[in-house]
């Protein structure tokens, strides 16, 4: 059980004429090896969400659990924290600044206590894991790489540290359909090695694809949760909660309106696909 | 970041945030100019009835505006105990090694902390009751007569302005960057200088380097909007200024020359 969050609030400026009530009560539970995946409207607190599971915020009310200990109880290790749980920022690009990708890289190793042969081997294998070769890549400077190159560069430093839990926000927004395909790849990739994983997105196709759970916001409250298809079920409710339902998703909504009945559990295009096939081709082959 | 920055504008319907942003700057600079000349206790009590009775008019929570001096208290202890043990002038109290204590330099250390403690409520107040676009926009006004002595006032406005505009996204994007790169790793808490002044490349490369690129889009952004520079452009009307706004230039007025009467009158 890597993650708990029991009743948590939080305030921006809290006290001042200011302030900003971003979370009101969330409660969550997530599971080892789970890919969660948390939708909602802009400035519904999904950014404050993640930064107060990766303990960068401190809860107004309530508590964050890891391992059911509470993370901003006075005696808890935060580097060892901070090693544990893995978090990329929305646009991860801008925070590159080293003069080689592979010193970047190795920045945040740097309270690690590892040898450096041992670094190498862990920014060799976080580079392959986005996809770089260390020889080609490494002595490259980090700042006059394209965009998409740039956050691959800047996810391999977080990977670097091989965290449990990795938490991305909003990874995919901006990039071209290669880019984002791959990137799902290597979430596939990373949970099916273990790694628990946090996905903010918009995106309801691709969390369709990959997240065992999802998790949508509203004004800073949980509004609905379950798996894809007990959420995108009513497509009505997602659209009131401002976000959308995957496209295969809407597509069966559409077909069941005109008199093909599809189930709302056909969420992914696989689902989709094979619930028409079964109904087209007589025996389920093509 | 739960404290707030220095100089953050609070919207409100008080009588100061009602009043023209250049009547307000202007007063602003007479009452500035009240504080420098004010060297005596009756002085420093005008003065700070006034920053009072400025605060209280505002509406501003005072705690917020009064928070930047808290947050300074060791500054004010220095500079007062600087002064008062290092001021050459007057006779001393008591003295050792390279101190000097003396009855003159205690006298300006608390002239220099109380100016400096006025200065920041007086611009707390100013910030607090005045949006940033109208501080430039007053800027803007007063700094015209400058131009007839072929100084670029216009686009030292323009520039002041599009300074105070980025503040507030720069202090968010640091306050971004600062998280991005502990979550990965760094640690920014440590107290030692030496370790400090190596964790600062992993903040600051990153701001300038958005700066710099903000910076390269806003001016396409404007050339592809039609900016040639100032010269010759246009604004919109400003509204003259009303009776309520002549009435606070006449009340600072008053008290600036209150100022300045103290000060040729009552020796310290
Ligand atoms: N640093 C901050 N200071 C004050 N308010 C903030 C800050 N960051 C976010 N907020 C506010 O908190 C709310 C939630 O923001 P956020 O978690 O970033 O939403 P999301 O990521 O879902 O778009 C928004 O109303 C936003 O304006
Ligand atoms: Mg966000």
């Amino acid at each position: 059980m890597p993650f708990c969050l029991e009743e948590v609030s939080f305030t921006y400026a809290a006290g001042t004429p200011l302030a900003v009530q971003a979370l009101r009560g969330v409660s969550l539970r997530m599971e080892a090896g789970e890919v969660l995946g948390v939708m909602g409207h802009t400035g519904c607190g999904k950014s404050t969400l993640i930064q107060l599971l990766a303990g960068l915020l401190v809860p107004t009310h309530g508590r964050v659990l890891l391992d059911g200990q509470d993370i901003n109880a006075p005696g808890c290790d935060r580097a060892a924290l901070r090693a544990r749980v893995g978090l990329v920022f929305q646009y991860p690009e801008c925070q590159l600044f080293e003069i080689t990708v592979a010193k970047d890289v190795t920045f945040g190793l740097k309270h690690s206590g590892l040898s450096p042969a041992q670094k190498e081997e862990r920014v060799r294998a976080a580079l392959e894991t986005v996809g770089f070769s260390y020889e080609r890549m490494g002595a490259q400077s980090p700042l006059a790489l394209s965009g998409g190159e740039k956050r691959r560069v800047a996810i391999a430093g977080v990977l670097a540290a091989r965290p449990e839990i990795l938490i991305f926000d909003e990874p995919i927004a901006g990039l071209d359909p290669m880019g984002r395909e791959r990137f799902l790849a290597l979430v596939r990739r990373l949970n099916a090695q273990g790694t628990s994983i946090v996905l903010v997105s918009h995106n309801a196709d691709a969390l369709a694809q990959c997240a065992d759970r999802l998790l949508v916001l509203k004004d800073g409250c949980v509004a609905l949760e379950g798996t894809a298809e007990q959420v995108f079920a009513d497509v009505e409710a997602a659209r009131r909660l401002q976000v959308d339902v995957s496209t295969p998703r809407a597509l069966g909504q559409m077909l069941t309106q005109r008199g093909v009945a599809v189930p709302a559990g056909a969420v992914t295009y696989e689902g989709l696909l094979s619930v028409l096939k079964e109904r087209f081709c007589a025996g389920g082959n093509p | 970041m739960s404290a707030l920055p220095a100089g953050q504008f609070f919207p409100g319907q008080s009588v100061l945030h009602a009043l023209d942003a250049r009547a307000k700057l202007l007063g602003f600079f007479l009452l500035l100019a009240g504080v420098v000349c004010a060297a005596s206790l009756p002085a420093y009590a005008v003065a700070f009835a006034a920053a009072g009775a400025l605060l209280a008019l505002s509406r501003l929570p005072a705690r917020a505006v009064l928070a930047p001096l808290k947050r300074l208290w060791l500054f004010f202890v220095l500079i007062f105990a600087m002064n008062a043990l290092f001021y050459e002038r007057g006779d001393a109290l008591w003295s050792w090694w390279i101190f000097r204590l003396s009855k003159a330099g205690m006298a300006q250390g608390a002239n220099v902390a109380a100016r400096v403690a006025l200065m920041m409520v007086l611009s707390g107040v100013l910030t607090g009751t005045t949006a940033p676009m109208e501080i430039t926009g007053a800027l803007n006004a007063l700094f015209k007569p400058l131009a007839l002595l072929g100084i670029p006032a216009q686009e030292i406005a323009m520039i002041l302005g599009i300074a105070i505009q980025f503040i507030p996204t720069l202090l968010e994007e640091t306050d971004t960057i600062r998280k991005a790169q502990i979550a990965r790793g760094a640690r920014f808490e440590s107290r030692s200088l030496w370790r400090r002044a190596a964790s600062l490349p992993p903040l600051v490369v990153p701001i300038f380097l958005s700066a710099f690129r903000r910076a390269d889009d806003l001016a396409t952004a404007m050339e592809a909007r039609g900016y040639r520079g100032a010269a010759n452009r246009t604004h919109r009307r400003a509204r003259p200024l009303r009776r309520a706004d002549w009435f606070a230039l006449a009340l600072c007025t008053g008290v600036c020359a209150l100022h300045v009467v103290l000060r040729v009158c009552v020796a310290f």
